[in-house]
């Protein structure tokens, strides 16, 4: 399988804007992610992960270090470029789902294709389509403030989804939610892996990381440990992950 | 706790907020400063020595009553917006246990502060600025008056005193409002309001009652014909426009943006997909801001234009007061040569060259007229707005002062209507039972008609002598109506006009020793008084203007600066999909411009669709030259549209700059 992502050496420094202190939040990132896996970052807070998926998402630069998604390095991109890159190659899930209010749940799906001048037919074809497989038809004319939060999650991964990206980028997706609409976007990612799509997932939530293909722990800026499922069920998995965040706690 | 923990509080507040207070401070500076001035100019004793004293005293006080007024309204207006600002602030203090005392303390002092910082600023700048204000308006007046120094604390008291009770006014709807709020509802207030999904029935229909209102006005500032009560219709349409303007904007506006939505093919386009969405729930949150700014925008247009061109127009209202240079009236006729002799005493006394003079005699009521008939009564309904007047004289005084050589027989008359009303053929006059055959109608205006405004409609009945005339009110005094005669005599005299002025001032001085003379004035006086009164106007007009303008700029500024600060997560939402910073940038470009572009637009349409009774305003200041006006007005308002497009590149550069700010702290 063709590498989707690889991450080389990333390092991160934030300096306070008055005093000048530094503080190093990435340390050496080195990680790659094949066409069709599902990667879920754990770690506690401050332990780096934001940040990798940041970069990831080339909302945020690395200090230095490469992030080469597709075969094409962001870090070298200029901005209109990167610009161009994230609406057409990246889908984003965000924990507080980043719906725009004055938009109706379609449009709000509709919008990256829009952004991409795609044919009307096209946008309706692409809405429809992904709002079937998110079980969010009935819902498309209504407004955010009038749907639930795991509706809006279930919106949120529809736009993500709807140019047909080479990569989804998660952060936190089930962190707004109840266990219910947690299970049910979880396995809604699972179905979308299951159709090839690469998935990148940041979460605190050892469930919501059984559902992935590998987990990878970071600790003070770098990759501590990393578990593979290979072919375990989901509840092994869970199992394997929290007794390995149970005896890095010990 | 002790009231200097709330003070240092309140104080500490006003420094963190100052981005929302410095844009009221620096307005209320300048009201302050203009109402301190009013009072000044009003009360200072140079004033005194103007023409038309009292009269100017008058306009001058007016001004500060409706100076005071708007003060309110607008702080008033402005503080809805500020404490709305706030009102999650306050919910703070009220959850970490502060009592309502404690929280109307910090308002208290926030209020006390604000307005000791404005009033002195704003009173200091006026002391500074009087004595060269006071002077720019008397050499505006062409006075030669000179600056009665200092000033008093009588005025500086009256100004501290407006300002404090309407803030005064405004900290204690504050205090009430928010002590009876719960406090649940103060931390929800700020929330960003709902989109608007779709208009209800009854928002359709306050939009169709608003293009109607709108319309209404227009046709009634266009129908009535009226310009004795012309200010009065102006403020009545101003009232009808302004709601009119409020449900079009809040309904009708948001009904098309609704409608445009619809329109798949132009909506899902990425030049207008997110403006349109954004722009129907802005203009519906907007549009009492909207229709504030668009009747502040009709207003200074209106009054500014207005007092610019009756100012400049002065030359032009002095010139065509009279047909002649002067006129004195006097109501015995054996008193005439005394005035012919003052006349020529004067113009010698000051070196000028008396080009010719005329008498008349005259008689004149007022009456009805049935052109059809050619009957004067008192009972015919004429229909029209103002009243109809009879003015008689013999064909002799009519031939002398026009330069004319009709000759009429016993039984003949000449015949002369009013410009508005006039008849084309007429074969009898019947004037209460007297009866004259027309020899001829005559097209007027005559010399009597000695100023360009109507007051009245004017029909001239020229008899063939003093007996006809003697006869005529013979019969009239026998039905009652005791109306005298009345003599006039006119003048020319060539001089320049300071020259004229020097005759003038010796001719009423000489004229009022004169028991019978009643009344005198000439081009040269009313060139003065005119003078005098246009600056007061212009001055009045250039100062309102001002502080409208400055509110206008408040108001968007305060506006753009919430709603930036509303829209910042959107933008960060939009850039993470992929937004281009020049995409959003044009979308806010687009977002603004319509917003800030629609009420001006309106604010043209209502005044040209009020042009016509701009035009009686100024006829009622005797400035009747259609054309200067017009282009006064079309002047005025391209330099406005001008200031106001930088003010809306200003907005848009704070816009974006709030929403597109970046959190540089990465190495």
């Amino acid at each position: 399988m063709n590498k989707m992502l690889e991450l080389k050496n990333l390092h991160k420094t934030y300096r306070t804007k008055h005093s000048n202190v530094e503080y190093e939040a990435l340390k050496g990132i080195s990680f790659d992610a094949l066409e069709g896996d599902f990667v879920a970052i754990m770690g506690e807070s401050g332990s780096g992960k934001t940040t990798t998926l940041n970069i990831i998402a080339s909302l945020d630069t690395a200090s230095s270090g490469e992030v080469i998604i597709a075969g094409s390095d962001i870090s070298k991109m200029s901005n209109r470029d990167i610009c161009r890159f994230r609406r057409e190659k990246l889908g984003f899930v965000f924990q507080d789902f980043n719906l725009l209010n004055y938009f109706t749940v379609r449009d709000n799906i509709a919008f990256p294709l829009v952004l991409l001048n795609r044919s009307k037919r096209e946008i309706d074809e692409r809405v429809n389509d992904l709002a079937e497989k998110t079980g969010i038809t009935k819902l498309l004319n209504k407004y955010p403030y009038e749907i639930s939060g795991g509706e809006k999650q279930r919106t949120a991964v529809a736009r993500a989804l709807v140019c047909k990206p080479t990569l989804v980028l998660a952060d936190e997706p089930t962190g707004a939610l109840d266990s219910k609409n947690s299970d049910q976007l979880m396995e809604l990612f699972k179905t979308f892996n299951d159709l090839g799509q690469t998935i990148i997932m940041v979460t605190h939530s050892l469930k919501s990381a059984s559902k992935a293909k590998r987990v990878l722990f970071l600790k003070d800026g770098v990759i501590g440990t990393t578990l593979e499922k290979n072919g375990k069920s989901d509840e092994e998995f869970e199992e394997e992950i929290a007794s390995l965040l149970y005896n890095a706690r010990k | 706790m002790k009231q200097t923990f709330w003070a240092k509080i309140a104080f500490k507040n006003i420094i963190e907020n100052i981005k929302f207070h410095l844009a009221n401070m620096i307005v209320s500076v300048f009201t302050i400063m203009s109402f301190y001035i009013f009072t000044f100019t009003a009360t200072n004793k140079g004033l005194a020595a103007v023409k038309g004293y009292s009269g100017l005293k008058f306009i001058l006080m007016v001004g500060c009553v409706f100076l005071a007024l708007i003060s309110f309204v607008f702080k008033a207006y402005t503080n809805r917006l500020l404490i709305k600002r706030r009102n999650k602030e306050l919910g703070l203090y009220a959850a970490w246990g502060l009592e309502p005392k404690h929280i109307n303390s910090i308002l208290f002092y926030e209020s006390l502060y604000i307005y000791s910082a404005y009033a002195v600023i704003g009173i200091g700048l006026g002391v500074l600025l009087q004595k060269y204000i006071y002077q720019v308006m008397f050499k505006l007046m062409h006075c030669d008056v000179k600056y009665a120094g200092g000033f008093t604390f009588d005025n500086i008291f009256i100004s501290l005193g407006v300002f404090a009770v309407i803030d005064l006014f405004i900290l204690l709807k504050n205090m009430i409002s928010t002590s009876k709020k719960k406090i649940i509802t103060l931390l929800k207030e700020e929330a960003a309001v709902e989109p608007v999904k779709k208009l209800r029935v009854g928002d359709i229909l306050k939009g169709i009652v608003g293009v109607a209102l709108i319309v209404c006005a227009y046709i009634y500032v266009n129908s009535v014909d009226d310009f004795v009560n012309s200010i009065r219709t102006l403020v009545f349409a101003i009232a009808l426009l302004f709601a009119g303007s409020f449900l079009a904007i809040s309904s009708f506006v948001v009904m098309i943006e609704l409608a445009l939505k619809k329109q798949d093919k132009l909506y899902y386009k990425n030049t207008f997909f997110t403006t349109l969405a954004k722009l129907v729930s802005r203009t519906k949150n907007n549009a009492l801001s909207l229709a504030v700014i668009n009747i502040l925008f009709t207003c200074v247009i209106v009054g500014s234009a207005s007092t610019i061109a009756l100012y400049l127009g002065t030359e032009r209202q002095a010139s065509v007061a009279f047909k002649t240079d002067g006129e004195i009236s006097l109501t015995d006729e054996n008193k005439i040569p005394a005035v012919l002799e003052a006349i020529n005493s004067a113009a010698d006394e000051t070196g000028l060259k008396v080009e010719g003079i005329w008498s008349a005699k005259r008689y004149a009521f007022q009456t009805t007229f049935n052109e059809q008939s050619g009957e004067f009564n008192n009972e015919h309904f004429t229909g029209r707005n103002l009243p109809d007047i009879i003015e008689m004289m013999t064909v002799e005084t009519f031939n002398e002062n026009e330069g004319t050589d009709y000759a009429l027989k016993e039984g003949e008359i000449l015949f002369i209507s009013d410009e508005e009303c006039p008849v084309k053929s007429l074969e009898e006059v019947n004037i209460y039972g007297n009866r004259f055959k027309v020899a001829q109608i005559v097209d007027g205006p005559i010399f009597t008609d000695i100023d360009n405004i109507q007051y009245a409609y004017k029909f001239h009945v020229i008899v063939d002598n003093d007996e006809t005339l003697a006869r005529i009110r013979e019969s009239l005094v026998a039905q009652g109506n005791t109306r005298e005669f009345r003599f006039s005599v006119t003048y020319n005299v060539a001089g320049t006009k300071d020259e004229e002025l020097r005759f003038d001032e010796k001719l009423i001085e000489k004229v009022m020793r004169i028991d019978s003379v009643d009344y005198m004035d000439s081009n040269a006086t009313q060139r003065q008084t005119r003078y005098a009164r246009n600056s007061i106007f212009l001055f009045l007009g250039t100062f309102i203007s001002l502080i409208f303008i400055m509110y206008m700029i408040f108001i968007m500024y305060y506006k753009q600066i919430e709603e930036a600060l509303d829209d910042v997560e959107n933008v960060k939402i939009m850039k993470k999909i992929g937004m281009y910073g020049t995409e959003i940038k044009k979308c806010i470009f687009a977002e603004n411009g319509i917003l800030f572009f629609l009420p001006v637009i309106m604010a043209f349409c209502h005044v040209a669709a009020c042009f016509n009774l701009m035009k009686d305003v100024m006829k009622l200041f005797m400035l009747t030259d259609m054309d200067f006006i017009r282009l006064c007005v079309v002047l005025f308002c391209l330099g406005i549209l001008v200031v106001y497009m930088l003010m809306y590149y200003g907005a848009y550069k704070v816009y974006t700059g709030i929403v597109l700010k970046e959190d540089s702290s990465a190495s």
